[in-house]
């Protein structure tokens, strides 16, 4: 598919404008937001509950922090831990599903084995216990920095998410293996490494593009709710403190701004990655596409 | 291969991965930074409000790491902690005040009762959506964008969501639940509190049908669309069946990878209702793990996950069993076909 | 004689995101009952797209005009007019299309006896006879009756090529229509399946069978006539004697030339082919469609298109050279 024919084919697709502009407004809402604001995320102010307003656009929870302030910072740490998984999680899957495909034999099978674990333990399970112990603000937790934080959650949420894309690359490779080209680059005496990087890596990379969105879809879906239950990079990182709200009854005393604002941009974060997606495998593969 | 080889090799798998699952998590729990199992042996020991000297500490610090069995060797621990398991002692609860395991089977049988029939529910409601979906483009237009937002949701977004708009505003449902609520249902049936039970579980029950309907659903779409288009699909057509016939081949043929997803996504309606519960206070796992970690309950924490995970095991070795019923190649397979 | 299959002027086109693509582009013959018309050209001519077209036209495939006229007891149906629901009556029953697709055409989770059963309940008839009927015709096809209740998976390609045309012949069509029915399988089977044409058209099974192919040697087996395929439009049309013992077209030419004849080695004499390739359906060139890889080609060739013509020798051909002999 060469570039000009996916770019005559994007222009018509109303999917692909609507999710890359949504996307694109929520990052720039993360990276510009901080900066439209005078609050930080950790400041208690003296009103309480109030819905929004020209000075608090997203309003005042009832802790007293300004809900704007808290989404655009903590949108940051979501979205840093969830690339970092997501980059984590393509990477190892990416290498496991390639080198399974490619040389078969017992890496299929160690990479397969590897897969079923992770596929039948919830990856969050396990992270709620790493959490608990080593992020959510415990002795151990409270020894790293907030960077710190971040990384690790990022690392350890990625690290229990590669089985899918490992599976996926894994029978990509696999099918381009046996094809024709790969076998005349072997004829020609090209070593396995220099297949697997001059031949079959360009051929998979639109298609390990696709899967990195994925990725950070499901990472950014994990890491909000691993935060809604404990699990946090930072304090203010953006449903950490929902629990606390619940349980002050805010949800009865009628203060929904604090966790539907924020929650409306995190959908349309998670469900613009998808529809890209979606709108990106009608073009990569026409066949999918309804005329 | 038999069928007998094949169930067998399956149980295998599953016990090696519980067990694997098993001791990861026992060693996350005994090398933790801040030694927070001899906290909690230390803290269940200790009268509460009551301040002791540092020889006491020292004295209840021995006696954890006795009953623990901290002064044994590793592998000693560990078969310690296995024979407990296996016993069904998962240790003492400092949150409860009591032990774990009977705390957990309480927690267990409502969990149940909420996520099986979700789960369930949700994956006929979402095959059956996706696949009119596929059919229809008219519907699928519209339906596409409502499906991929469902499954954006996080679950405990839907339920607060549900939990404000039909508990609070509209007040037709509980937004906050009591643990009474269920079990008096469940101990008392009757008229009465069955109503009361539907007041206070169709909000938590809605929110898991709902996402996991459109997961369920998106797949089935695309699954059911690649079916449409098959050899097979065109065969049958040129040979003059109807398109519901023609549906009716794709759907059996796209109902297979759904059935083994089935099994795998029990583990993620298990998250998603440990979300849920958490958020309407319904009386299942949810509130006991938030508790667990926000008051470093390690023993509950560990126990609540070993069994999960125990539960989802045992789930996909069920949807296996199916699996090869309903799916004449694997079976061919078997026979030595 | 009337013929029993009559298509005339008939178009149809590709809707593509990149313009339209002329597949068919004005294909025009007669079928007769008790014949075995055979359609060759190369990959990308139009063959499948044609039979496609005369079947069941599917999006992205439009039949945009010409009509296909199905003359039998008496009446006359114009099978590119009718609708879909119309048309299904007409599908397996009377015009039967058994695809190149032989592997994957049956559906992998049921068995052929679920097939069969969801044919009587689409067509009517009752199940227990249809079901009689299907293994007599099993045994015209030199199958086992054990067959209904196998799996797809469990019969090779051969078993599931003629179990197929069973399930296609099973209301006696007037017209059978197989689109490559030998090139997914072994050379034996090939035979056989050829084989098993004739002798469905020899017992009156079915009344006339139309077959695609790319290989002239199967099609001299059978065939009684011949239409060759170009670009999507039919540049000959005669008996299968006649056209490969002498040729008209430039095109036909090379293709029966093609053919490396028996005990003749490469030293001797060596394969001929022809330069270039058939030009794009997109943006098909005016005036003869072969012109440009054709070495009889003249002024003419390049501005006009040839019509397909009637020889004094009574032979069908599109080709300036024959105008006016």
């Amino acid at each position: 598919m060469s570039a000009r024919r996916v770019l005559v084919l994007l222009r018509r697709k109303i999917s692909f404008w609507v999710s890359t502009a949504v996307l694109l407004s929520v990052l720039l809402l993360s990276v510009v937001g901080p900066g439209l604001t005078p609050y930080k995320p950790m400041d208690v102010l003296p009103v309480r509950a109030q819905p929004p307003s020209p000075g608090h656009p997203f309003g005042v929870d009832n802790l007293g922090y300004d809900v704007f302030s808290a989404t655009v910072y903590g949108l940051r740490v979501s979205l840093a831990v969830g690339l970092i998984a997501a980059v984590v999680a393509t990477f190892i899957g990416v290498t496991a599903g390639v080198l399974a495909g490619y040389y078969g034999g017992l890496m299929d099978y160690t990479m397969d084995s590897l897969a079923m674990f992770l596929l039948t333990i919830p990856p969050a399970f396990i992270l709620i216990m790493i959490g608990a112990f080593y992020a959510a603000g415990g002795e151990g937790g409270a020894a790293m920095s907030e960077f710190e934080r971040i990384l690790f959650l990022g690392v350890a949420v990625g690290a229990l998410s590669w089985h899918w894309t490992a599976r996926a690359v894994r029978s990509q490779v696999a099918a381009l293996k046996i094809s024709d080209y790969v076998y005349v680059s072997r004829l020609s005496g090209n070593s396995s490494l220099k297949i697997i990087v001059k031949d079959i890596l360009p051929n998979i990379g639109s298609y390990v593009f696709l899967v990195f969105v994925i990725q950070l879809a499901n990472a950014l879906g994990t890491v909000v709710t691993l935060e809604f239950l404990g699990i946090k990079a930072s304090d203010w990182s953006l449903f950490a403190r929902v629990v606390q709200w619940l349980q002050m009854g805010a949800l009865i005393a009628g203060v929904w701004w604090a966790w539907l604002l924020p929650g409306v941009i995190i959908v349309a974060l998670i469900s613009s990655l998808y529809l890209l997606v979606y709108s990106l495998e009608e073009v990569f593969n026409p066949r999918l596409a309804r005329w | 291969m038999s069928l007998l080889l094949y169930v067998l090799k399956r149980v295998a798998a599953y016990v090696i991965i519980f067990v694997a699952a098993t001791t990861f998590i026992w060693l996350l729990v005994r090398f933790a930074p801040g030694d927070p199992a001899l906290a909690s042996a230390m803290r269940v020991m200790m009268a509460p409000g009551v301040s002791y000297t540092k020889e006491q500490m020292e004295e209840f610090r021995r006696r954890a790491i006795e009953m623990l069995g901290w002064n044994l060797p590793l592998h000693e621990q560990y078969i310690l902690f296995w024979s407990r398991l296996l016993a069904g002692d998962l240790g003492y609860s400092t949150y409860y005040s009591a032990p774990v395991a009977p705390k957990i089977r309480e927690l267990l049988v409502r969990d149940i009762l909420l996520l099986s029939p979700a789960a369930v529910i949700s994956w006929f409601l979402g095959n059956w959506l996706g696949a009119w979906a596929a059919r229809y483009r008219k519907l699928d237009k519209v339906l596409l964008p409502l499906l991929y937002i469902l499954t954006s949701t996080p679950y405990f977004l839907l339920g607060l969501v549900l939990a404000y708009t039909l508990g609070v505003v509209y007040p037709v449902f509980k937004p906050t639940l009591t643990s009474s609520d269920i079990d008096l249902f469940l101990t008392t049936p009757s008229l009465e509190t069955f109503k009361r039970f539907l007041h206070a579980y169709t909000l938590p029950f809605l929110s898991l049908v709902l996402v996991s309907m459109g997961g369920w659903a998106s797949g089935m779409r695309s699954l059911m669309m690649y079916e449409l288009e098959t050899n097979y699909a065109r065969f049958l057509e040129t040979l003059g069946f109807s398109d519901r016939k023609v549906a009716g081949y794709a759907l059996r043929h796209a109902i297979n990878p759904q059935v083994t997803g089935l099994g795998i996504q029990f583990g993620t309606i298990i998250v998603g209702g440990i979300a849920i519960s958490s958020i309407f206070n319904y009386p299942g796992a949810g509130i006991g793990l938030i508790y667990a970690i926000n008051f470093r309950d390690v023993f509950l924490l560990q126990g609540i996950i070993i069994v999960y995970i125990a539960m989802v095991l045992i789930a996909c070795f069920i949807v296996d069993l199916v699996y090869v019923i309903i799916d004449p190649r694997v079976r061919l397979g078997m026979m030595g076909g | 004689m009337e013929p029993l299959l009559e298509v005339k002027n008939l178009k149809a086109y590709y809707r593509t995101f990149f313009g339209v693509v002329r597949a068919v582009d004005g294909v025009s013959f007669e079928l007769y009952r008790g014949e075995i018309l055979g359609i060759i050209g190369e990959s990308g001519c139009g063959k499948s797209s044609l039979v496609q077209s005369i079947v069941l036209p599917k999006p992205p495939l439009y039949v945009v005009e010409g009509s296909v006229l199905l003359h039998e007891n008496g009446r006359t149906v114009d099978l590119a007019k009718l609708d879909s629901k119309a048309r299904r009556s007409f599908l397996g029953t009377r015009i039967s299309l058994v695809p190149q697709y032989v592997m994957d055409a049956l559906p992998t989770v049921r068995r052929v006896r679920d097939v069969l059963r969801d044919i009587a309940r689409e067509k009517n008839p009752d199940y227990e006879e249809l079901r009689r009927l299907f293994i007599k015709r099993l045994r015209d096809v030199n199958l086992d009756k054990s067959v209904l209740d196998r799996y797809p998976l469990e019969l090779s390609g051969g078993m599931r090529q003629r179990t197929i045309l069973a399930l296609a012949t099973l209301f006696n069509p007037d017209v059978l229509i197989a689109d490559e029915p030998a090139s997914a399988l072994d050379l034996v089977s090939q035979r056989q399946v050829l084989e098993l044409l004739r002798q469905l058209r020899d017992e009156k099974i079915v009344g006339s069978v139309i077959f695609i192919t790319h290989d002239i040697a199967s099609v001299r087996q059978i065939a009684d006539r011949v239409l060759v395929m170009y670009a999507g439009k039919i540049i000959e049309n005669g008996t299968i004697e006649d056209v490969v013992k002498e040729p008209l077209h430039p095109y036909t030419k090379v293709l029966i030339s093609s053919v490396p004849p028996l005990g003749v080695s490469y030293a001797e004499r060596r394969l001929e082919g022809l330069r270039g390739a058939p030009p794009s359906l997109l943006n098909p060139p005016s005036g003869c469609r072969f012109a440009p890889r054709c070495p009889y080609a003249f002024a003419r060739c390049m501005k006009e298109e040839p019509p397909l013509f009637k020889t004094e020798g009574g032979r069908l051909v599109s080709c300036w050279l024959y105008v006016g002999r």
